[in-house]
């Protein structure tokens, strides 16, 4: 399923699609810190198609990793409206959206967020036992997949403290991809990868997207997750200024 | 708790429930209860034991007399002891669970 590509204009770049895996309307996000306001998102609307690999890219404190909140869920917008997955996100109290995220979406954060007692093998299995229930069988065969994919699983019984920032990386990657959740949210996944763990990396998540139709939309500023994206997003000052298909 | 707001803010990024938040803080407390009376009882056995085979004894309140250390300890205390523990222990760990369980996850994602 390949987007249908539209005129880039700022702050409205909704495209023609078969079927959105996310449908945001005139997005905005404001905080008040301090008792000042900042607009972290002024009136973003893009239309995500399942199945697309997309990458958000812009310079630091742009608003990419707002917009990801959002998408996850983890956050609600100021104003505007939002659907992931054909659900008005706006609306989920904080038990439904823990359930939806569970359920749905698997994550990638930026400074990887391994629980630091588990090993890394367990925090694979985490979303497996705690969110999903998931029988142990089907945990361990899961898990020991997921882990030799992203080449950790020799390293499965170490601590994050016993792991480079890099294998932590790939352990947080391999906790996102467990699920098989329908839309992956990367800030940042391959950062501290070096070059061919991070394309090994990007050619599972494209494996992944081709295998089993998941959508991930990456935060970034990696030139290689941007080379690899399908479509690329423009994120400056909290509005989508540019939008264009990318090389792969 | 406090140092452990991000995991708190992982867990329930990655969909934990918040009364799966608030029943592992739970656990946990119940669980360091009963470690730290299991390690208290064991503690106290040894000192026992010891005081019994060295046959331990004293002047008290600087009588002539030697008084031979012989103590023994009722398990009905024990068994006490280690309840008291635990309960206060649970009861302990109940507003620290409650708040995690009622953490939004931005928020404790964003903590430093």
């Amino acid at each position: 399923m390949r987007p249908v590509l539209a005129m880039p204009k700022a702050g409205d770049l909704t495209g023609a699609r078969d079927v959105s895996v996310v449908r945001a309307t005139d997005v905005t996000k404001t905080y008040a810190t301090d008792g000042v306001e900042v607009q972290a998102l002024r009136g973003i609307s893009v239309d995500v198609a399942a199945g697309s690999f997309l990458a958000f890219i812009g310079p630091s404190g742009s608003g990419k990793t707002t917009l990801l909140n959002l998408l996850g869920c983890l956050d609600k917008p100021s104003s505007g409206s939002l659907e992931v997955a054909g659900t008005d996100v706006t609306r989920l109290d904080r038990r439904q959206a823990a359930a939806f995220r569970g359920a749905r979406i698997g994550f990638v954060f930026q400074s990887f967020n391994l629980i630091p007692v588990l090993t890394a093998f367990e925090n694979v299995e985490y979303p497996l036992v705690m969110v999903q229930e998931r029988p142990a069988r089907e945990r361990r065969e899961r898990v020991l997949e997921l882990l030799e994919a992203v080449g950790m699983a020799d390293q499965r019984d170490k601590r994050p403290e016993q792991l480079s920032g890099g294998q932590k990386q790939r352990v947080a990657i391999a906790r996102a991809l467990v699920t098989r959740p329908e839309l992956v949210l990367a800030d940042e996944p391959t950062a501290n990868l070096d070059g061919e763990t991070a394309h090994t990396t990007i050619a599972l998540m494209k494996t992944m997207r081709d295998e089993a139709g998941t959508t991930f939309l990456f935060a970034t500023h990696d030139t290689r997750i941007i080379g690899a994206a399908e479509i690329v997003y423009t994120v400056e000052d909290g509005r989508l200024t540019g939008r264009r298909e990318g090389r792969s | 708790m406090y140092e452990r707001v991000r995991e708190i803010g992982t867990i329930a990024g990655i969909g934990t429930l918040p009364n799966r938040i608030l029943s592992l803080f739970l656990v946990e407390g119940v669980l360091l209860g009963a470690v730290g009376a299991a390690a208290g009882v064991l503690a106290g056995a040894g000192i026992i034991l010891v005081l019994n085979v060295w046959k331990v004894s004293v002047h008290f309140g600087g009588s002539l007399q030697l008084f031979v250390l012989s103590p023994r300890v009722d398990l009905f205390e024990v068994v006490l002891a280690s309840v008291t523990v635990i309960a206060v222990s649970a009861v302990a760990s109940v507003q620290p669970a409650v708040r995690a369980s009622r953490m939004e996850p931005i928020d404790a994602l964003r903590h430093v």
